[in-house]
């Protein structure tokens, strides 16, 4: 028995240190990573770019279900990004409100013939609409039978789609003015072919809004909201920006991501089947390329461009992660043969053994942790003075880590005008690991059940706030 | 040497039989805690040097702002601009920064000759010295000479050659770029020889850089972009100099078909049949046709059928038609091969007609969706 218990100590022990090894790794790479990105954006003005009309073309692909509230002033904002070459396919995925007719009515759109090559699968489109408006010619809106996931909606919009690169959004997320461009350079500025670029995301909960672009940012006052703020700084400044320095980004963010659409189309599309379509998307279109030998790289930038509405009630947060969960098992399991396949190179090799023992394998070990420490207290067979020091380790080394992720968020720019904003993301670092993560490895595991069990996925609708933007501050004001 | 090795795994396993865990828990807990407070100073700093910026450009914008209207756009001042009643303390490091983004805000802005005369303010400013200070001594750095060559170039101040060759010769392409972008914005064509027989190295993004810096000087002349083609360059250098000669309409097409022969690079090959079709080269449509059969590639396909509508010539009207009537064809094929036929109108009337009249439902809803005015993007 207790070379079993000793066994057991020594697994998890071996996993923790992994981990610890690979979150000091990731500190170094995601500082290496930003500091580089911004040498090369200090350098360069961004107006070359915008105003170059040999940009290469990008098709905005936004898709919209039941958006009525806030559609219009969302596509204004797109039609307003700087970039000279470049289309918006807004596509109404069969919604049961007035999203189709507001569109129609704000921007003048009559129906036209069409006809469409469905090169990636997606549910019959009805009807395509131009605008009479001369000054609205970039816009396209798709009128499509509801496939039942954003995935069926997106793969309608690069049917449709005219130019070369697609830019994945959603409908109600806000956009920097110079998303594309910020993307358009990562695509360039690279001698291998580029087949995706993210860039980071954030809460634009409390932020003001108004017509559909962001004013002044704020830090979300809900603290569920304020939690996966600070989840999605330290994601993709310290997570993804490390992961791109060795090209080994796992996920493309389907809030923001730029697609080369020749590879996107070559890998099948999205699964509209997959709960959880981004990354899964991204998985193909890696496998593709490894499977006909050609050099990739996919990219991230510490710029945040796009501001989304999280969910801020706690039921909407459970099923979100619970979908999130399921997707990764999916993953886990339709791509396996991945699994340290050195015909996959670094995803293979990197990637993919990473998502699945420190991703997805994560909550479990978490819990079978939780058990094991329980065992172990009600047989007096644990060292409480190293037990103490051990968890006060952890607790600090986790604090340190989000309050990096901090500080690398305000080297790269500071979005956070108020000094209160940035002390009280500071403070949620500590009580992150009490309250967040719990609700968070709950949702896992619950997750992983109904996926093991086959349940089936409700997606459920999340009510968009739309104009009820707070003030902003009296600097802004002025 | 194996005793050694021994004694090493002995030491080490009895400092972790021992205190050894406690003792590196301790350690790697006091090295957190000293992390994250470095945090706190280094989130605390940047909050504060943000703060100081933002409280000097509130203070600095509105007098620059004022004095710019009153000299440059008021009094049409050109140069020796009365710089001591600004009140500015151009030794801090802060307020320089400030002016010269104020100044650079203003010159994005104004052009003609009041740009001239603000390029000039921003000259008498010292922004000049500065500049020849950072090129010279910054060596190490690359974002200070980027930035002080664009200042430089801004402010049509010579450079010594010696210092420019140094920095033509960095092994750091982006300061080889703003470089090349001095070189062009101060010397003109005089520097044109010099930049293209150094474009080793490029990437697409360097590409429009020295692109849109070319085509924003006034140069308008018949320089030979082609005599620098070759099959040996990347994509980026190649595309660069086929988007120059688009642009001043340099037609030398059998450098380009030289390049398409050659070349094994598929993004090459495209990009010159867009170059002989948005250059007019017509006496290239047979040789384009024939290229149509030799390559799979949709892509190619695709920029041929582009580049034999703008030719327009009506030499290949039963070549697009066949194309556009062969359903089995990928449809965006047939999109840019019944397109082309409209744009060799008068010639293709007939055989417009005779698709026309000819058609079925599917057909007929293509031709009504490539012919509506509202799309633009096909």
């Amino acid at each position: 028995m207790k070379d079993f218990i000793s066994s057991i100590e020594f697994i998890f022990g071996c996993y923790c240190l992994l981990l610890l090894i690979v979150y000091v790794l990731l500190f170094r790479m995601s500082s290496i990573s930003i500091r580089k990105n911004l040498r090369t954006r200090n350098s360069r003005s961004v107006q070359t770019l915008m105003e170059s009309e040999i940009a290469p073309g990008v098709s905005i692909v936004a898709p919209a279900y039941n958006e009525s509230v806030t559609i219009v002033n969302n596509v204004r904002s797109l039609m307003t990004l700087f970039y000279s070459r470049y289309e918006v396919v807004i596509v109404n995925d069969g919604s049961k409100d007035d999203t189709l007719e507001k569109l129609i009515h704000e921007f003048d759109l009559v129906q036209i013939d069409f006809l469409v090559d469905y090169l990636v699968p997606c549910q019959e489109i009805k009807a395509i609409y131009k605008s009479r408006d001369i000054s609205h010619k970039r816009l396209t809106v798709i009128d499509k039978v509801n496939g039942g996931s954003k995935a069926d909606a997106v793969n309608a919009g690069i049917n449709v789609a005219a130019f070369p690169y697609i830019l994945n959004t959603d409908v109600d997320c806000v956009l920097a003015n110079d998303t594309l461009v910020q993307l358009m350079e990562a695509v360039l500025d690279s001698k291998e072919r580029v087949i995706a670029v993210g860039a980071t995301l954030r809460m634009s909960n409390s932020s003001y809004v108004d017509a559909g672009m962001l004013v002044e940012a704020a830090l979300p006052k809900a603290i569920l909201a304020r939690f996966q703020e600070m989840e999605y700084i330290r994601s993709y400044l310290l997570g993804k920006m490390g992961w791109n320095y060795l090209n080994c980004i796992p996920n493309v963010s389907g809030g923001l991501g730029l697609f080369d659409k020749e590879i996107l189309i070559a890998a099948g599309g999205y699964d509209s089947h997959s709960l959880g379509e981004d990354m899964e998307m991204v998985t193909r279109m890696c496998m593709v390329m490894c499977d006909n030998h050609q050099k990739y790289t996919i990219k991230y930038i510490p710029q945040t461009l796009c501001w989304t509405e999280g969910p801020d009630s706690l039921k909407m947060l459970t099923r979100q992660r619970i979908r999130w969960a399921r997707g990764l098992m999916q993953i886990m399991r339709a791509h396996r043969k991945a699994f340290f396949n050195p015909k996959y190179r670094q995803f293979g090799l990197i990637v993919f053994p990473y998502n699945a023992i420190f991703e997805f394998f994560a909550p479990i070990m978490e819990i079978l942790g939780i058990v094991f420490y329980i065992y172990l207290i009600a047989t007096n067979g644990i060292n409480w003075p190293m037990a103490i020091l051990l968890l006060i380790f952890v607790y600090m080394f986790s604090v340190f880590l989000t309050s990096f992720s901090i500080l690398l968020d305000n080297y790269v720019y500071k979005y956070y005008k108020r000094r209160q904003d940035i002390i009280r993301l500071c403070l949620t670092a500590f009580i992150e690991p009490f309250v967040y993560h719990p609700i968070i490895v709950y949702s896992s595991i619950k997750g992983y059940i109904q996926e093991l069990f086959g349940k089936k996925h409700a997606w459920g609708d999340m009510k968009r706030k739309g104009t009820l933007s707070p003030e902003p501050s009296i600097e802004t004001k002025k | 040497m194996l005793n050694i090795f021994n004694d090493i795994i002995h030491v080490v396993r009895t400092f972790f039989e021992g205190r050894g865990w406690p003792l590196l828990v301790t350690v790697a807990l006091i090295l957190s805690v000293l992390f994250w407070t470095c945090c706190l100073i280094g989130i605390a700093i940047f909050y504060y040097r943000d703060y100081r910026y933002r409280i000097c450009y509130s203070r600095i914008y509105p007098i620059l702002r004022d004095f710019i209207y009153e000299q440059v756009l008021v009094k049409n001042n050109v140069s020796h601009f009365p710089i001591d009643k600004l009140g500015l303390n151009l030794e801090k490091r802060l307020e320089v920064k400030v002016v010269r983004d104020i100044l650079h805000e203003f010159i994005r802005t104004i052009g003609g000759e009041k740009g001239r005369s603000m390029r000039n303010l921003f000259n008498e400013l010292g922004y000049d010295k500065e500049a020849q200070y950072e090129i010279r001594h910054a060596a190490k750095h690359m974002a200070p000479i980027v930035r002080s060559l664009n200042d430089l170039a801004l402010m049509k101040v010579v450079v010594q050659e010696n210092v420019l060759d140094k920095l033509l010769a960095s092994p750091k392409i982006e300061i080889r770029v703003a470089a090349f972008q001095y070189l062009l914005q101060v010397q003109g064509e005089q520097a044109f020889d010099r930049v293209f027989s150094q474009l080793e190295g490029i990437n697409e993004l360097h590409a429009v850089d020295i692109y849109q810096t070319i085509v924003l000087t006034d140069y308008f002349g018949t320089y030979s972009f082609s005599q620098w083609l070759d099959e040996s360059k990347t994509f980026a250098a190649n595309k660069l100099l086929m988007d120059l000669m688009v642009y001043y309409q340099e037609l030398e097409a059998s450098q380009l078909w030289k390049l398409i022969v050659a070349n094994k690079d598929m993004n090459t090959i495209i990009k010159a049949v867009n170059s002989l079709g948005k250059l007019l080269a017509r006496e290239s449509e047979d040789q384009l046709r024939d290229l149509y059969d030799q390559h799979q590639s949709l892509h190619l396909r695709i920029e041929i059928l582009k580049a034999i509508g703008r030719l327009g010539q009506g030499k290949s009207l039963d070549f697009l038609a066949n194309i556009f009537e062969n359903s089995e064809l990928p449809v965006k094929l047939r999109k840019h091969a019944y397109r082309s036929l409209i744009t060799q109108r008068p010639y293709s009337t007939m055989y417009l007609r005779r698709i026309n009249d000819n058609t079925d439902a599917m057909t007929d809803r293509l031709i009504r969706y490539i012919t509506n005015p509202m799309v633009h993007y096909i």
